[in-house]
């Protein structure tokens, strides 16, 4: 398996624990992020891990736990972000697009400050088949909410809902006849 | 004359104690009169007269006719000014002016008779008892030729503050608009001037390019205060007499014309109506019986029965929004048979949602964005369809929602989303749902739920039946020869040809793939199965109820999962369920030979056979793991028998019936207690066949009545029932 | 005391902060022999800061020995002991030039009210510009001035520097002039002023060539509101950025003694968090260090205002015109800017390392830069 793309099942994933990895590049608050993950309280052991872009460096290889859960942190306002996303996606094996990838987008609805378009993005996401979220990092509230979405996903992708699989719950779903973005005239 | 002067004279001495009404009468003659002396020094005469009618005006107030007389003497200029000018200070009405005088006042200012600060006060008056005229129609009539009077210096305030009190929207013409500025050109920025601009640019803001500075302008200029008291006073005498209810809705101080904008104006987002043709003082024009006004300002209109009376002559508000605010209104436009309504209010829809919700990037108060939301929904459930205005909205925001903004709100306009055609409704709304269904909290869950609930419903009861009629319009107005456009709907309904009930299929089958996930990662939470279970409760009746042509069924992962549940009421309610679809399925069976119902379904009896005789082998039959026929994909009998057998479970083929099954163990025991002998040790296999039908009649009446139903749906009785 | 002098007092005291009262007691003359106590009597100052000594009677104060610091421990109001001076010059009388005096006392308390200018003295030969005797300058500059102008000069000293303040005419109809201060660092080629108008400039200029013999007079590329910070780059360049341990005497002679590590105040690589970990953290720690190589662990000099014009070719896009210069201008403006450039570098929102004109900018002396492109030669 080649060490510079990550795969979910690399490494045995273990019982009652559930690592999450959350790349964005410097800029985008993945600390803060972190922190509203961890103020959740659950009855596993949630870790997290931030990196800036994959691949990830070689030298944490050995005390690196089995990664169950990537979400890509994206800031409008910085258009390095985008392009530091699409160069990362290389690098991720494509069975964790089967339900354990997430973009979570901040800034968002903040129109006049956007680097690049929104349909940028979401094109990106539909292009993976993975949902996109929308952060506001000024209101706390708006970050528990977020957190709390993102670890109802990790918790399925780290196998703790008996039965469910995360490619399970994209079966439920038809992929999209139109191209996404557009306002479809109604 | 000298003698009919002293006789008069003598004739005011004698009768000074006599009856008022007979003096004033003669005080007036005494004007009328050809021979009256005019000189006003120390003429005794003249002020006993003058000083007569002013004292009978001020306190009771003069007839018509009597108003009419001294406005012709003061006008005609018979008299020297200051005895014109005081008679016309009491020109004051007993009831109400008649119309005849302000128009007589009129043409005597235009024939040029009366000097000049007689015409200004005429002018002067007309304006100050403005709301005093029992009809102003005529007066109306005669705008232009008021309107010529700003030609005049000394004129041109007071006819400004009048035409300001009689303008209405279609008296706004473009070169009205240009004489006005050229006079400002001329005599430079007048208060006066401005202010019927201001108004004129309310009217027709496209007329009108000036910029006024907003509220609490004041144009008119209050001269005689004493005058004003007085005219009040008359105002109020005659106001009980008319039985006029002056409600306002915007404040208008009448004779400074003022406007007050109140604060909560500016605060509120949906405008309060306000209608073209209404200021403040038009309203005493509708207390008259038999008025003959062309249209009503939307405004008068208060309750349900007064919208009947004048549904012809409404005039809607020209803030099409302020509809959203009052009921009877919303009914009104419901019927309006023109588009534009709609397109306003769609426009303006479009824009407030977007401002108010999807624009605010820190969302810090949600009250304002709560009661936009609230009247919309309002709107939407009064007229029940989709607005296509919030559509757009809702799909752009179902983009970047968190899930829980807005919740409710957001929730109930999805839930009154129109029917399309499945890709596009996919794409649109159900998507971005679904990928926050699987992201949120198991009440979340619910709520969505019950949201694709009422979508369901909405689509059967009213989006199908609406499509129906226009579609049959469409093939029938070709035919019909009266060509009447029926309207159903207020906006516009998409022409394209597609196949609603496929959608509706289609529909029903994704929620079913997203409940049956959800209820496996929420481990059967017991209000999730109560949502879904009313959701299939819904879907069992369509046939029946609603008349489609396809019957859909649960899929095996619910209906097995409800069934082996540790939960007695979600086996009572799928039981339910179960025996709807035998009606389902026989009026399905029945129309496929005549009507044109959808031969799909035909593949669904088979499965649906196989739930039946599932549901009876293990609750009634015993027979649970026993391989015995399978008329589709069978459940628990794959499971092979040596397994079974190395569970070492004692009997395990009735293990999960009525009797022993985990959810109804209590109710037999309980069953057990009642009927029999106080120390027997209990076993439900006590319950022996022959009382097996008193026991399901115990669980009927504990409200579980879905397994008796069930039973005695599907599952032949050979012994009699009592 | 005129009225027009009672409004310039009672305006430059407002301006002056309470605690910067008892420096203003101390050094202005005349309030040196200012009687305090019977001031305090008669303009009935309220000492009493309540709460604090609650057994002492209203009226039974012991006013006699009051100096003016106690007085402003006291509790008094600054509006009752900017009272108190008035009154107390009232007596005295003041004249411009106490008034000038005080004035340039106040903007020695308060450089950052000012925008400041660097300039440099040319000297061709290495002729005697030491200025042993600042009294002595500050006569040769009065003379060599009214020569040319009229005006009021006032000189302290304060902070090692030679302070002068020069008070011309103004155009206005009241007396207030505007004055014009000046910064003098003796051994050093550099002196600092507030804006000059540019005929009175040319004036003083002259002035001060023929005081201190000098060729010329030129205005470096640096100007700022903060005064200390100016002084430490221009007098202190070749010791900011990493050298600055030296100057602050943070580095230990003998490389063989065990030292303890120095604490690293907030250093944004702390994670107290031990769930996150930060994959990158290699990255992070070699940032950190090049930082620190760069601009060192030492405060940064502050400077609000950073300009760049640029007269560089467009790179990167296709479209743009690539014959000529492209012409813009940047600004940095904040609070420090050199210290958010520090922090742009370290939390990797700027790639390292940071080119010359950005990371040394500390040593450069220098608050505009023209950049060019590089020529081929």
């Amino acid at each position: 398996m080649n060490a510079k793309v990550l795969h979910p099942f690399s490494k045995v994933p273990q019982p009652q624990k559930a690592t999450i990895l959350v790349i964005g590049v410097e800029g985008t608050q993945k600390k803060q992020f972190a922190e509203s993950l961890l103020r959740i309280n659950v009855p596993y052991l949630l870790q997290i891990r931030t990196a800036s872009y994959l691949p990830l460096p070689e030298d944490k290889e050995n005390t690196r736990p089995n990664i169950d859960f990537v979400a890509f942190l994206l800031d409008m306002n910085n258009s390095r972000s985008l392009t530091s996303v699409h160069d990362s996606l290389k690098h991720l094996d494509a069975s964790y697009f089967l339900g354990r990838v997430c973009f979570i987008v901040s800034q968002a609805n903040h129109d006049t400050i956007h680097c690049t378009d929104l349909t940028d993005v979401t094109r990106l996401c539909d292009s993976v088949d993975s949902p996109m979220l929308s952060i506001n990092f000024e209101v706390e509230e708006d970050c528990t909410i977020v957190a709390r979405q993102v670890l109802q996903m990790l918790e399925i992708a780290a196998g703790m809902k008996p039965g469910v699989l995360p490619l399970l719950v994209q079966a439920t779903g038809q992929s999209y006849q139109y191209v996404s973005g557009e306002d479809v005239d109604t | 004359m000298s003698q009919s002067t002293s006789g008069k004279k003598k004739r005011t001495q004698q009768e000074a104690e006599s009856h008022q009404d007979a003096n004033l009468d003669e005080q007036i003659d005494y004007f009328t009169s050809e021979n009256s002396n005019k000189k006003n020094r120390n003429h005794v005469e003249l002020s006993l007269a003058l000083s007569k009618v002013e004292s009978v005006a001020k306190e009771q107030g003069l007839t018509s006719e009597q108003l009419i007389t001294l406005l012709d003497v003061s006008a005609s200029g018979k008299f020297p000014v200051s005895t014109s000018s005081k008679l016309i200070k009491c020109l004051l009405p007993s009831r109400y002016i008649p119309e005849e005088a302000a128009i007589k006042c009129t043409s005597w200012i235009c024939s040029g008779t009366p000097a000049r600060e007689l015409q200004v006060f005429l002018l002067k008056w007309m304006v100050l008892t403005f709301e005093l005229l029992g009809r102003s129609e005529k007066l109306h009539a005669l705008y232009g030729v008021i309107f010529n009077f700003i030609e005049n210096d000394s004129l041109c305030p007071h006819a400004c503050h009048l035409l300001y009190k009689l303008t209405r929207k279609d008296d706004v013409l473009p070169f009205r608009v240009n004489r006005l500025l050229k006079l400002q050109k001329k005599v430079g920025s007048q208060s006066y001037i401005i202010g019927l601009l201001s108004l004129y640019k309310v009217y027709q803001p496209h007329l009108v390019v000036l910029s006024v500075p907003a509220s609490k302008r004041i144009f008119f200029r209050v001269i005689e205060r004493n005058w004003m008291v007085e005219i009040r006073k008359a105002r109020e005498r005659s106001l009980p007499e008319e039985g006029r209810t002056g409600a306002t809705l915007h404040t208008v101080n009448q004779n400074t014309g003022v406007t007050q904008i109140s604060k909560k104006r500016k605060r509120d987002v949906i405008p309060s109506a306000v209608t073209a043709a209404v200021t403040g003082e038009r309203l005493t024009d509708l207390s008259l019986v038999g008025s003959q006004l062309s249209s009503i300002p939307s405004e008068q209109i208060k309750s349900f029965e007064e919208l009947l009376n004048s549904v012809d002559r409404l005039e809607l508000p020209g803030q099409i929004a302020s509809v959203l605010k009052s009921v009877v209104l919303q009914h009104a436009v419901a019927c309006y048979q023109e588009d534009q309504i709609s397109q306003r209010l769609g426009f303006w829809l479009y824009e407030t949602l977007h401002e108010e919700i999807l624009d605010q990037p820190f969302s810090s108060n949600k009250a304002r964005g709560e009661r936009c939301l609230k009247l919309v929904i309002n709107f939407t459930e009064f007229l029940q369809e989709g607005i296509p205005a919030c559509e757009n909205f809702l799909v752009r925001y179902l983009h970047t929602w968190n899930g829980s903004d807005y919740r409710p709100y957001i929730l109930r306009l999805i839930s009154r989303f129109r029917l399309y055609d499945f890709p596009k409704l996919n794409d649109l709304i159900l998507e971005p749902l679904r990928k926050l269904f699987f992201c949120s909290s198991v009440f979340c869950k619910c709520q969505m739920i019950h949201t694709f609930t009422m979508m369901l419903k909405n689509f059967v009861t009213v989006e199908i039946p609406r499509y129906q009629a226009e579609r049959g319009k469409g093939e029938g107005s070709q035919t019909s020869s009266e060509g009447d456009k029926f309207n159903i709907s207020m906006f516009t309904i998409s022409q394209e040809e597609f196949d609603f009930y496929g959608t509706v299929e289609k529909f029903i089958q994704f929620v079913d793939k997203l409940i049956t996930v959800a209820v496996m990662a929420e481990s059967d939470h017991a209000l999730l199965f109560h949502y879904l279970l009313t959701f299939y409760e819904l879907v069992s009746e369509l046939r029946c109820k609603y008349n489609t042509p396809f019957v859909c069924i649960p899929s095996a992962g619910i209906v097995y999962r409800a069934l082996l549940s540790s939960n007695c009421v979600q086996i009572s309610r799928m039981c339910n369920i179960v025996c709807s679809y035998r009606r389902e399925f026989s009026s399905w069976k029945e129309a496929s030979k005549t009507a044109d119902v959808w031969q799909g379904t035909r593949d669904l009896i088979a499965p649906f056979n196989q739930y039946i005789l599932d549901f009876s082998n293990i609750l009634w039959r015993n027979k649970a793991f026993k391989k015995d026929q399978v008329v589709h994909e069978p459940f628990l009998s794959v499971i092979p028998s040596e397994v079974i057998d190395r569970t070492k479970v004692d009997g395990p083929n009735d293990g999960l019936s009525v009797l022993r099954h985990i959810a109804l163990v209590g109710y037999a025991y309980q069953f057990l207690k009642e009927t029999q002998p106080k120390n027997k040790k209990l076993h439900p296999n006590l319950i022996q066949p022959k009382n097996r039908d008193l026991y399901l009649e115990f669980l009927q009446r504990h409200r579980l009545e879905g397994v008796l139903a069930f039973i005695n749906t599907y599952i032949k009785r050979t012994s009699t029932k009592r | 005391m005129t009225a027009n002098n009672l409004k310039s007092l009672q305006k430059i005291l407002k301006s002056l902060s309470r605690d910067d009262l008892p420096y203003i007691f101390e050094t202005w003359e005349c309030l040196s022999n200012a009687d305090i106590p019977t001031l305090v009597d008669e303009l009935n100052v309220n000492l009493h800061r309540p709460r604090l000594r609650p057994n002492v009677n209203d009226g039974l104060r012991d006013i006699s020995n009051l100096t003016s610091i106690t007085l402003i421990e006291e509790g008094a109001t600054k509006k009752k002991i900017v009272e108190l001076i008035c009154e107390a010059c009232k007596i005295h009388g003041i004249h411009k030039k106490d008034l000038a005096d005080l004035d340039l006392l106040s903007t020695q308390l308060h450089p950052e009210r000012k925008r400041w200018i660097v300039y440099e003295i040319i000297t061709n030969e290495d002729s005697n510009t030491e200025i042993k005797d600042p009294e002595v300058l500050c006569e040769k500059f009065g003379a060599q001035l009214s020569l040319l102008i009229s005006h009021d000069l006032c000189m302290r000293m304060h902070n090692r520097a030679i302070w002068f303040r020069v008070g011309l005419k103004s155009r206005s109809k009241t007396g207030q002039g505007n004055a014009v201060f000046i910064v003098f660092h003796p051994h050093s080629p550099y002196f600092i002023t507030t804006p000059i108008r540019q005929k009175a400039k040319e004036v003083i200029f002259q002035a001060l060539i023929d005081m201190l013999q000098a060729d010329d007079i030129q205005e470096c590329p640096l100007s700022d509101k903060d005064l200390g910070s100016l002084q430490e780059m221009t007098l202190m360049k070749n010791a900011q950025g990493s050298f600055s341990k030296y100057r602050f005497n943070q580095v230990h002679t003998n490389p063989l003694v065990k030292t303890r590590g120095k604490k690293r105040k907030g250093s944004i690589l702390d994670d107290l968090n031990i769930h996150i970990e930060n994959e990158n953290g290699k990255d992070d720690h070699r940032r950190q260090e090049l930082t620190t190589d760069v601009f060192g662990s030492n405060p940064q000099p502050k400077l609000l205002k950073l300009e760049y014009k640029m007269r560089t070719q467009l790179r990167g896009r296709e479209l743009a015109p690539s014959e000529e210069p492209f012409r813009c201008v940047v600004k940095f403006e904040g609070t420090n800017v050199i210290e958010g450039i520090k922090k742009l570098s370290q939390t990797g929102l700027a790639s390292l390392p940071l080119p010359g004109h950005l990371a040394n900018v500390h040593s450069m002396a220098k608050n505009r830069f023209l950049l060019t492109d590089k020529k081929e030669s």
